[in-house]
């Protein structure tokens, strides 16, 4: 639960900067970039149930302003009482301005749902002497320079026009150094489908619906120093969870310069545009880690 | 560990353990671990180290500075996921449910236990 209501007026300069850039390219410490984040995800819950309150009354006052215009025009009722569909029409259009200005403010859901979280865990595992490098893209994935092609529309069962849009957002790439001497590096690319679909009912009107179909392309590349990690897992093939792994070696592999790199990647499906669980991530470098073993000669900077 | 140290005695880390080494101010009454500020949770009922409150809190969604909500959710991943964490430093039963991949415990005991039985390195907790 929030503990306090944050405002626009309560945000830092840097933090209204990305607000209304909704993108976000630096390093900085874990703790520097969770002072930062931290506030701009409940300013964006807090946006989000307000723009829902906002719909909720923008909807209630068109309703009102219908049926009392109705009321009114066909009652025959006295001048004073045009004055209940004429509030109910100002409520309207006041909800519908305020909700506009809390959209053009409205930020990803990434960034409470995943990015929050990832460095609340990865501010435990980063060396506190390195900066976290973090690429955001906070923009709504179905933006127009996001889009990727659109299919030639078809017909589909009872809907004549269907129209496939294909959408790539890569909202997010970081690296990280670890206090255990590991290099971290991942990206999220969230590949989207959008479908229109189009149908004439019995009564003659034209209904569209819109579906959407997400795939998440995960992928992390584990850097971790030979002197530290040994291959402990011979078998490094994708298995049937769609995981892909690959390891090689860098640099001087018998000494103290080289590196065991793994790369996995893991597709993930949703049926919406709900973010996805950060916990996909973390299974990731976990299963980097599960395929090695620590050796002797390797040593851990205490924090 | 010695009891006597008065270095935490709780480790950082998610896919890695690391003894904390910070300076231990307080006691567990849970597990009897020496433990610092960083670790300490002042607001539990009855105050605690932070790894014990999640421990015992586990189904719970901690909503603080990340740090309750950080041991909880390392917590949850490890006996969920069932993932043995590298850990570094020496054995501490504490940590036996998780199944942690020890790491380096022979040149651990050289290297850094040394530094931390220097007495000069070291204050005691109950002094």
């Amino acid at each position: 639960m929030l503990t306090s209501t944050v405002t626009f007026e309560h945000l830092s300069p840097a933090q209204r900067q990305i607000v209304f850039d909704k993108r976000f390219s630096g390093s900085a410490s874990v703790e520097e970039l969770q002072s930062l984040f931290g506030p701009l995800a409940r300013f964006d819950a807090v946006g989000d149930r307000s723009r829902t309150r906002t719909m909720r009354v923008g909807v209630g006052a068109a309703v009102a302003t219908f049926i009392t215009g109705f009321i009114c025009l066909f009652t025959q009722a006295e001048l004073v009482f045009a004055a209940f569909p004429a509030g109910a029409a100002a409520l309207g259009i006041g909800a519908a301005i305020r909700h506009r200005r809390l959209k053009r403010r409205d930020l990803s859901n990434n960034l409470g749902t995943v990015v929050v979280p990832l460095l609340n865990v990865f501010r435990e595992d980063v060396d506190p002497k390195k900066p976290l490098v973090l690429d955001l893209d906070l923009r709504r994935a179905d933006l127009p320079e996001k889009l990727l092609r659109e299919d030639p529309a078809y017909g589909m069962g009872p809907y004549h026009k269907v129209i496939d849009r294909h959408y790539q957002d890569g909202w997010m790439t970081g690296r990280a150094a670890f206090a255990d001497g590991a290099r971290l590096g991942w990206s999220v690319v969230d590949q989207i489908c959008e479908r229109r679909k189009t149908k004439r009912n019995p009564r003659g009107k034209y209904k569209t619906k819109t579906q959407y179909r997400k795939r998440s392309v995960v992928t992390v590349t584990l850097s971790l120093p030979t002197d530290a990690y040994a291959i402990a897992t011979p078998k490094v093939a994708g298995d049937a969870n769609r995981l892909r792994v690959r390891v090689s070696n860098t640099g001087d592999t018998n000494g103290e310069n080289g590196w065991r790199v793994i790369k996995l990647a893991r597709t993930f499906k949703a049926r919406s545009l709900e973010p996805m669980d950060p916990v996909h991530l973390l299974d990731l470098v976990a299963e980097g880690y599960r395929l090695v073993s620590a050796t002797n000669s390797g040593k851990m900077s205490a924090r | 560990m010695s009891p006597f140290l008065s270095t935490c005695g709780c480790r950082r880390g998610f896919f890695a353990l690391r003894p904390c080494g910070l300076a231990a101010m307080f006691t567990c009454p849970s597990c009897a671990r020496r433990t610092c500020s960083d670790h300490w949770a002042a607001t539990a009922a009855p105050p605690r180290c932070l790894e014990c409150v999640a421990r015992a809190d586990e189904a719970r969604d901690f909503d603080d500075d990340g740090r309750l909500w950080f041991h909880s959710y390392r917590h949850r991943y490890y006996v969920n996921q069932r993932y043995g964490a590298v850990s570094y430093g020496p054995d501490d039963p504490y940590y036996n449910d998780y199944d942690l991949r020890s790491f380096d415990r022979a040149a651990w005991t050289a290297d850094d236990a040394a530094g931390l039985a220097d007495p000069d390195a070291v204050d005691f907790g109950d002094s």
